[in-house]
């Protein structure tokens, strides 16, 4: 694990519990100000703003609040958070304990991956060690009228339970299936109580903005996507790993960090992101350019790309919740699209309307999981066409 | 049992559709303004304006869940299509709800649904009135650009009479889930698997007669496709029609004359008796009798028990005070069966009316017919099978809903317009031609009708009330304040009716999950603890809206239908004792009317 700053990761430097510290000498609108300074937008793939989730849960009304910690991590070829857990957990509780103090919040949960349950022990125990010096628990210090504390529930296997409505569904033990929205968690979340959900590495900047200061954070990145942000590099290339960035750097210096050479596409977001060809490597990765999941595969040359779009799209096929049409259905067509490709069988016109359905799918499902699920597939299409459509005919089989 | 296994199958409740409005929202539907209370839904705002929307997963009795995505619209702002039927309005948005994406948007989930379906809408039962097929001719494609399934597994499940389960064309739109659970609270399907692999199943994919299924249809009158289907059980009346040997009778209940002109074109509500006895008759039926004389028969039955029971109570010095519960219902029946086996001696043992109604023409002067019922209900094969073998009168030989009632007169090429108005044939046991009219679920129970003009000699207009906001539990209260003399039938059971001025509780109650409310509430003491007698039937509003009755089905619908069996009832009920002797003047009257029930509870192995 590397920085492309320091060489050291932040979350390395960061002296744990310094920004619990000055949390709780602010009053709550208070922290949610200090965050929106630092203009911090969730890490989970949404990428939404850290400081406006917090201020619509505190304000909403509920039976009690809750903060929950997404730790799903079920996207192809992502392991961050997996790497936070096991090396920085303690910022990890550290920020949850402040979002709850910002909220109001008297519980956390942190869903915890089934198959991440080997790091539960380890965890606990650092819960344990919290609690026993007062940072969980009743009346944590500075604030006498603060109690919170979190628990470990361990999650299902299913990649959709990372979405975080069909997280909470899971949580109040139902089928992990996404709910419709509005409402919001923060609104009407976990037992229809405003809820804050974040991922693993959100909470973990969280308290590194309250340690070193919003200034310091906003300073980095880009005006639209500020600070750092940590991204899990595999694929082709020579030194795959969890890698610290400044948000807004180009795929290009990505490509030379990571010792990447004769790349052929570079898939940003995993599965649920896009293709992106080497015309476009002078492209960033911030909001204002190319929206950032945690993983990023980097594909050489000789890669078949209709294989690529293939195996994505049978992920989803298969992880698909099942609820909804267009992503249940339209899923698996264009599967059997792809495979018509593979067998020459696939004419322009029909190329065409699968890319409709494509469009269908994206605009019409329930939730982000199918409304990402053809982006790998149409931008592949509107990128290698030619190496798509040049199949030699042949029969079924 | 795995943990996935044991997880709930509860549908998903959606607060923004349930939540109680308060504020006005001033919003924009295709360019026309439109207020609305905070919370209401896109779709429902769009109708209030004349505005349609496609709907296929919504249904008007259940939750919304939004999964088929075909109402879709686009809400200014909002880079994906929205779902119109799940999206509470709550700021003043702007939607439009047509445009290239949506069409396309449409048009595709018709095109996914249609490939993955594989009815033949030629051969299919449902064709006429098929959600599907109906959104195909307006939104879907003129040609398939997917392809079929080839393989095509059988996968029909007919285990339960009176219900066929097809899996190959069912659409996933769990309207069955919600049904069963929410408003049967019964939860026999789930979705079971997920992915392309995804389907609604039984427990441990059991065959629909080994789960905890009470067979009150429910789920068929909401399929939208023929997925669920009520067993067609024509073709053995034909035969035995066509028999000319046989001696064939029918008996029809009065909520198949509410509702069968549905099946023939006309507005819900149209009262279709006479004709329909006249149609019944040209379809060979040698004989046609009215099954509301047995509903008169269990009508007196329950009363004298319930007036046994207050005066033990009057008498008493413990407390025992428990309401009795109806038995007519045999979805109910099983339901306690399985889910409340505790209460089941707060049952009053009784069959239903129509199976009742065979019983007593077989043992007056029809012992040798073949005898079919004409019901509005799939679980009167349930009462059937739990009679055999008991040594009780055996009931009807076979039974019809009314949709299959519907599709024999149509094989029989009968018109209905061109009929001449018939009168039912008189039973031997029914003293009179004309006999009254107290219908069992109606608006007015039939049980505190009868309650009230024999202790007080005066009819009385009994008015149910909702309870709590619950359109499945009403109670009505009734005032005895002179008393009658009481009549000699009546002496061996209450000698003096003085006993019984003051106020006295009657509950009505629909819907097996509100029935559940209904246990709870008497558990904790509540309003239906002090209630008499509570008259509960298994589908929501009764048997009018029963699981063999036409579909479409929503509160609206079967509101109709009461009010044409409402219409039908007579002004007094008196001469219904005198029927109730003659039905049964037979040597053991147990074996004709008692029943027994079995606790089944809710471990199947
Ligand atoms: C199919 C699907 C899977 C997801 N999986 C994860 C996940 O594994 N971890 C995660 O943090 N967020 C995941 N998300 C995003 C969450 O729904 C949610 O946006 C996120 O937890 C919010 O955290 P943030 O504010 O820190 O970004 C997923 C979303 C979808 C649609
Ligand atoms: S988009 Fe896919 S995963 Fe999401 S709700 Fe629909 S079927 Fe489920
Ligand atoms: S018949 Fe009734 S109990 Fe049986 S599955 Fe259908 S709704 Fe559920
Ligand atoms: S069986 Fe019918 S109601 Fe149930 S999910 Fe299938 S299509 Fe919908
Ligand atoms: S009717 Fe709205 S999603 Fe099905």
């Amino acid at each position: 694990m590397k920085s492309s700053l320091t060489g050291k990761l932040t979350f390395a430097l960061v002296e744990p519990d310094t920004g619990l510290a000055h949390a709780v000498t602010m009053s709550p609108p208070g922290i949610v100000d200090e965050l929106r300074r630092s203009g911090l937008r969730g890490r989970g793939g949404g990428g939404f703003e850290v400081a406006e989730k917090w201020r619509l849960c505190a304000a909403a009304e509920g039976p009690g609040r809750f903060i929950v910690c997404n730790a799903a991590e079920g996207e192809p070829g992502s392991f961050k958070d997996r790497a936070i857990l096991q090396g920085f957990a303690q910022l990890v509780f550290e920020g949850m304990t402040i979002a709850a103090a910002a909220v109001g919040a008297s519980r956390g949960i942190l869903y915890l991956r089934r198959e991440y349950g080997y790091m539960a022990a380890h965890m606990e125990s650092v819960l344990a060690a919290r609690r026993h010096a007062g940072l969980l628990g009743q009346c944590i210090p500075g604030r006498g009228d603060f109690d919170f504390d979190i628990s470990i529930h361990l999650g299902d296997g299913a990649y959709v339970c990372g979405q975080e409505t069909a997280l909470l569904e899971y949580l109040e033990g139902r089928r992990g299936e996404p709910r419709n929205r509005p409402p919001w968690p923060t609104t009407r979340g976990l037992r229809g109580a405003p809820t804050v959900v974040h991922n693993v590495e959100t909470f973990a900047w969280v308290s590194c903005v309250l340690a070193r200061g919003a200034a310091w954070f906003k300073n980095l990145g880009t005006a639209g996507s500020p600070g750092l942000k940590l991204f899990s590099v595999s694929g082709d290339c020579q030194r795959p790993g969890v890698y610290e960035f400044q948000l807004g750097f180009s795929i290009s210096e990505l490509l030379e960090t990571v010792g990447a050479e004769r790349v052929k596409g570079v898939q940003i977001g995993g599965a649920s992101g896009r293709m992106i060809p080497p015309s476009q490597f002078h492209r960033t990765i911030a909001m204002e350019d190319l929206p950032y999941g945690g993983a990023i595969i980097v594909f050489g040359e000789e890669r078949d790309m209709l294989d690529v779009a293939g195996n994505y799209l049978r992920f989803f096929v298969r992880e698909s919740c099942g609820q909804c049409v267009p992503c249940r259905e339209g899923t698996r067509r264009l599967l059997d699209g792809v495979e018509r490709l593979r067998q020459g069988r696939c004419p322009a016109v029909h190329l065409d309307r699968l890319c409709e359905l494509g469009n269908t799918i994206r605009l019409t499902s329930k939730c982000g999981l199918g409304q990402s699920a053809p982006q790998a597939f149409l931008s592949i299409v509107s990128h290698y066409r030619r190496e798509l459509m040049g199949r030699e005919r042949h029969e079924r089989g | 049992m795995s943990a996935a296994k044991k997880r709930k199958a509860v549908s998903k409740k959606q607060p923004g559709t349930c939540q109680a409005p308060s504020a006005l929202v001033r919003m924009e539907i295709d360019g026309t303004p439109v207020t609305v209370p905070m919370g209401t839904t896109i779709l429902d705002a769009a109708a209030s304006i004349g505005i349609p929307i496609p709907t296929l997963c919504s249904h008007p009795d259940l939750c919304r869940s939004g999964n088929c995505r075909i109402c879709c619209v686009r809400v200014e702002g909002q880079d994906a299509l929205q779902s119109a039927c799940v999206y509470p309005i709550a700021e003043p948005i702007r939607v439009t709800t047509g445009g290239r994406d949506i069409r396309m948007a449409r048009q595709h989930i018709v095109e996914l649904l249609l490939a993955a379906h594989r009815g033949t809408c030629t051969t299919c039962r449902r064709s006429d009135n098929c959600e599907l097929r109906a959104l195909a001719a307006s939104w879907g494609p003129d040609h398939l650009l997917f392809e079929k399934p080839e393989d095509c597994p059988e996968r029909e499940d007919a285990s339960m009479p009176g219900i066929v389960r097809d899996m190959d064309r069912c659409i996933l739109c769990r309207r069955c889930v919600r049904t069963c659970s929410d408003l049967q609270a019964v939860g026999a399907f789930e979705p079971v698997g997920k992915g392309d692999d995804i389907t609604v199943g039984t427990f441990a994919a059991r065959p629909l007669k080994d789960s905890l299924c009470i067979a009150c249809g429910q789920c068929v009158v909401r399929c939208p496709t023929a997925a669920l289907s009520v067993a067609d059980g024509t073709d053995r009346v034909f035969a035995a029609l066509d028999d000319p040997r046989r001696r064939v009778v029918v008996s029809v209940s009065p909520f198949v004359s509410a509702a069968i002109a549905e099946e023939f074109g006309c507005p819900p509500g149209t009262w279709m008796e006479s004709r329909l006895v006249t149609a019944l008759r040209r379809c060979g039926f040698d004989a046609v009798y009215d099954a509301h004389l047995a509903g008169n028969v269990l009508t007196v039955a329950q009363m004298m028990a319930l007036l046994k029971e207050l005066w033990i109570r009057f008498n008493s010095l413990e407390d025992t005070r428990r309401p009795i519960l109806s038995s007519a219902c045999s979805a109910w029946v099983r339901w306690v069966e399985h889910f409340a086996p505790d209460v089941l001696d707060w049952l009053f043992p009784l069959r239903g009316p129509d199976d009742l109604m065979g019983a007593l023409l077989r043992a007056h002067g029809e012992p040798d017919a073949t005898i079919v019922a004409a019901v509005p209900c799939t679980a009167c094969h349930l009462e059937i099978q739990r009679n055999s073998g008991t040594g009780a009168v055996r009931g009807p030989d076979a039974m019809l809903t009314t949709v299959e009632l519907a599709r024999m007169i149509r094989r029989s090429g009968i018109g209905l317009s061109s009929l001449l108005e018939g009168a039912f044939d008189r039973p031997s046991f029914a003293p009179t031609d004309v006999m009254p009219r107290y219908p069992a679920h109606g608006p007015g129970s039939a049980v505190a009708s009868l309650f009230i003009e024999t202790v007080t000699g005066s009819r009385a207009d009994i008015r149910f009330e909702e309870v709590g906001g619950d359109p499945g539990l009403s109670v009505a209260r009734l005032t005895v304040d002179a008393t009658a003399e009481v009549p000699d039938w009546l002496y061996p059971y209450i000698p003096q009716f003085n006993c019984l001025r003051g106020d006295i509780l009657f509950g009505r109650v629909s819907g097996t999950a509100a029935a559940r409310r209904m246990l709870s509430d008497i558990r904790a003491g509540g309003v239906f603890s002090r209630c008499a007698f509570i008259e509960v039937s298994a589908c929501p509003d009764g048997c009018a809206g029963g699981g063999g009755q036409p579909v479409p089905t929503s509160p609206d619908i079967r509101r109709r239908r009461l009010e044409a069996v409402h219409a039908a009832v007579t002004a007094t009920g008196s001469g219904m004792h005198r029927l109730h002797g003659a039905a049964l003047a037979v040597p053991d009257p147990q074996r004709l009317i008692g029943a027994s029930f079995e606790a089944r509870g809710r471990f199947l192995v």
